[in-house]
């Protein structure tokens, strides 16, 4: 299974080394894509993980233990249809083209198992119909 | 052969959609059809050819009359949902850009959603001030109006439907923020405009066709072309198929917001640039005659236009290359040796929707053609500022 692992843990774990908790006890395959670390310490982490379910799920539970806020997400933006033109501006910024539109339908394709919530596509919207998940780090 | 048909009118065009015995079909379908039947075959045929765009028009806006309040209010300086229009009209009528941006949400709400919103139905909350005079003694006012509320609300765009426009990119070392999207760095990406060969005025090349008076579609309402747009150019450069490479003619259009729909007329936001409306534009083109077929038969390989570095910021910015919509509708082009990423800003399936949309109204019988009532100037170029001296 492979999906995307978002959590968010509060100031006193920020120290704990969640990701090699994960790698070593359920021999999970991570790959980070974003990590924060807010003013008040409040952490977050977002992850592409890949493994067997129930070594998710295990992993899941042992986090949820430990305190943190996990959610598995299938997907780190959405697309709000009805306000999608598909006019493909937002193809224009996304890199790892999990966004794309081209002929003969010319219908904005998302694929969320290539996205990895850069969050690019989000203000070059015209339409505003792109949000994320994953707020961007406040600077 | 002498039953050959060597011309068609508008009136006989108009006989045929009222009988139902009109043929109709879109700029994109009779591409197909010429492969498949041949031109002859399809200029005996075909009456009518149906184009169509949908995209961001910055020059849009709309003229709105409130009627009176009790007493009377001249609506000086006015703004609705916070977005200024001006008053620079008759006490209670005004026009707003859909560029203007709000007080308190920048352009994140500007012009184009007040109108859109008005379409919508919502209710738009409308503030003015006044000097107050004898015979409008009212200095402020409020009012929360809806668009049925209104005597009139008409979509005036005093430039729409570019003919060609230059494609753009970015040679500078940092992301360059404009209307075409966000460029990004080292040629990073490619964004143009238009549907190509789907686009009306390319379709007409010479603007035969289409003049003042012609019934099209704006917005998904029936409108007019009411004047040539603004900075339009009936001289620009031409390649071999008489098809303008970059910019070319433009359009004024007029619609009834009543009638509109959002589908077809939607707000646009472009990050740290502003607020623009996409304007659904559909226009039929008759085929009087066999130019006229050949006109139509354009394919996005003969349609060129400038691929522009939008880092230089003077008018006249360098050319990168030239560049056919074939190339650009592939989904990459090559600069310098290396393939970048191309990205659309018209949206060719909501282009399609309208030009299916428009040849099934004149199918059906209710919308007939209009013939202009005047058609523009050609070979005139476009001015720059007179005299101007940029202060900062
Ligand atoms: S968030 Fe980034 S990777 Fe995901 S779709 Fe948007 S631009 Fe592409
Ligand atoms: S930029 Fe926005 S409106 Fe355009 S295709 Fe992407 S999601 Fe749709």
């Amino acid at each position: 299974m492979k999906t995307k692992m978002y959590m968010t843990f509060p100031a006193t774990l920020t120290n704990t080394p969640v990701t090699y908790e994960l790698i070593k006890r359920f021999d999970l395959k991570l790959n980070i894509l974003k990590a924060n670390i807010d003013f008040n310490l409040m952490g977050s982490l977002l992850y592409d993980i890949e493994g067997p379910s129930k070594s998710i799920s295990e992993a899941i539970e042992y986090l949820q233990n430990l305190g943190l806020n996990v959610d598995l997400i299938p997907s780190v933006i959405t697309i709000d249809e009805n306000r999608c033109t598909d006019c493909g501006l937002c193809t224009s910024v996304c890199g790892i083209k999990a966004l794309t539109i081209a002929a003969p339908d010319w219908k904005l394709n998302f694929d969320p198992a290539k996205c990895v919530g850069c969050n690019h596509c989000i203000p070059v919207c015209p339409s505003r119909a792109i949000s994320g998940l994953v707020p961007e780090p406040v600077l | 052969m002498s039953d050959k048909r060597e011309k068609r009118t508008f009136d006989e065009i108009n006989e045929k959609i009222r009988n139902g015995t009109v043929v109709v079909c879109t700029a994109e379908e009779i591409l197909e059809m010429i492969d498949r039947d041949g031109e002859e075959a399809v200029f005996e045929a075909v009456d009518v050819v149906t184009t169509a765009t949908f995209g961001p028009m910055c020059s849009s806006g709309a003229f709105l009359n409130f009627g009176h309040s009790d007493p009377p209010t001249r609506l000086e300086k006015l703004t609705l949902n916070k977005v200024e229009a001006y008053g620079g009209l008759a006490a209670v009528d005004t026009y707003i850009g859909a560029t203007a941006e709000s007080e308190d949400q920048g352009y994140e709400y500007g012009g184009a959603h007040v109108i859109c919103d008005l379409i919508d139905g919502k209710e738009v909350v409308l503030e003015a001030t006044s000097k107050g005079t004898d015979c409008y003694p009212g200095k402020k006012v409020k009012a929360a109006v809806k668009l049925e509320d209104l005597n009139e609300a008409y979509l005036f765009n005093p430039r729409n439907a570019y003919q060609n426009y230059a494609a753009a990119t970015n040679g500078s070392g940092k992301a360059v923020y404009t209307y075409m999207g966000t460029l990004l760095p080292n040629y990073g990406n490619v964004t143009y405009a238009t549907s190509g060969a789907l686009s009306p005025l390319l379709n007409d090349p010479e603007l035969r066709t289409i003049g003042m008076g012609t019934r099209i579609l704006v917005g998904g309402a029936v409108g007019y072309v009411s004047w040539n747009g603004t900075q339009c150019n009936t001289a620009p450069t031409r390649n071999a198929n008489g098809t303008p490479i970059g910019t070319g003619a433009t359009l004024a259009v007029i619609g009834d917001l009543k009638q509109m729909d959002t589908k077809y007329i939607s707000p646009a936001v472009f990050k740290a640039y502003g607020t623009s409306l996409n304007v659904g534009i559909g226009i039929p083109i008759p085929l009087l005659d066999r130019e006229m077929l050949r006109f139509c038969a354009v394919r996005n390989e003969d349609i060129e236009t400038n691929l522009i570095d939008y880092s230089v910021p003077h008018l006249s910015r360098p050319t990168v290359r030239k560049v056919n919509y074939a190339e650009l509708q592939s989904g990459q082009i090559e600069i310098n040796g290396k393939m970048v990423k191309t990205s659309p800003t018209t949206s060719m399936r909501k282009a399609r929707e309208i030009a299916d949309i428009l040849k099934e109204k004149i199918k059906s019988g209710s919308f007939e053609l209009q013939a202009p009532v005047k058609l523009f100037t050609q070979n005139q170029g476009v001015k720059k500022m007179a005299n101007a001296e940029v202060l900062e």
